[in-house]
């Protein structure tokens, strides 16, 4: 494995590590979000979800 | 690279079973799921967009991939828009049942036309991950107990105390 792919690694861990810690103190905190903003998160995420896509799937102009 | 995304989903695929705990509402669990599930697949789109401008996923997997995402976040905004009127556990029920149903359907025809192993498997874990999440979910809102009759109260706050065959007749 060499040296990018390593850091590549790592950097994905320490996100996911980061991630996972954000969603277990949310789920012990009496402060709960808001239905609307995690409804806005989920649907900002989506948006650019499909705005990538359709990036992708344009045929490439000449 | 194979490792580093497989263990970024199985993160996530933890991540989507710590964020919903049994003691929140289950719409506000339905909607996190689709937050999570939303932004694994967002991390599984750009690596996949990444990994293709670096000549390492085919033309046609790409496309395949991008259209198969298109219809995973369709799902997505259907889902949280129903989740947005959701008046009882039924409506919450209807609206997980349809993400469920939609995505198992992904899963089961649009992956086929994925041909590499490492693009195939990396997707399918996002999906997986939020299949489960859903199935999840879907069990506890078909479980919530439904409130039962209130009890009539016909002793007025005293104790009541049920006389014999023979302390009736005696009276």
């Amino acid at each position: 494995m060499d040296p990018a792919q390593i850091a590549n690694l790592i950097a994905l861990g320490i996100q996911a590590g980061t991630q996972a810690y954000a969603a277990i103190r949310a789920a012990h905190s009496d402060v709960v979000p808001p239905l609307e903003d995690v409804l806005a998160q989920a649907d900002a995420n989506w948006d650019q979800i499909i705005a990538n896509a359709n990036g992708q799937l344009k045929p490439p102009t000449t | 690279m194979k490792r580093a995304t497989a263990l970024g989903f199985l993160a996530v695929l933890v991540l989507l079973t710590v964020a919903c705990p049994n003691n929140q509402n289950l719409v506000r669990q339905t909607a996190i799921a689709s937050r999570d599930a939303s932004i694994a697949i967002l991390q599984f789109q750009n690596w996949e967009i990444s990994a293709h401008n670096a000549g390492q996923v085919p033309d046609t997997d790409h496309q395949a991939v991008q259209t198969v995402l298109l219809k995973v976040a369709t799902v997505g905004k259907i889902l949280d828009a129903r989740l947005r009127a959701v008046n009882t556990n039924a409506d919450a029920l209807t609206a997980v049942d349809g993400a469920l149903s939609d995505i198992t359907g992904i899963i089961s025809t649009d992956l086929v036309k994925i041909t590499s192993p490492q693009v195939k498997s990396g997707i399918l874990v996002a999906l997986t991950a939020t299949q489960a999440a859903l199935q999840s979910i879907h069990t506890m809102l078909s479980t919530v107990p439904k409130p039962t009759a209130p009890v009539a109260k016909t002793d007025f706050g005293h104790d009541t105390k049920h006389l014999t065959p023979g302390e009736l007749a005696a009276n």
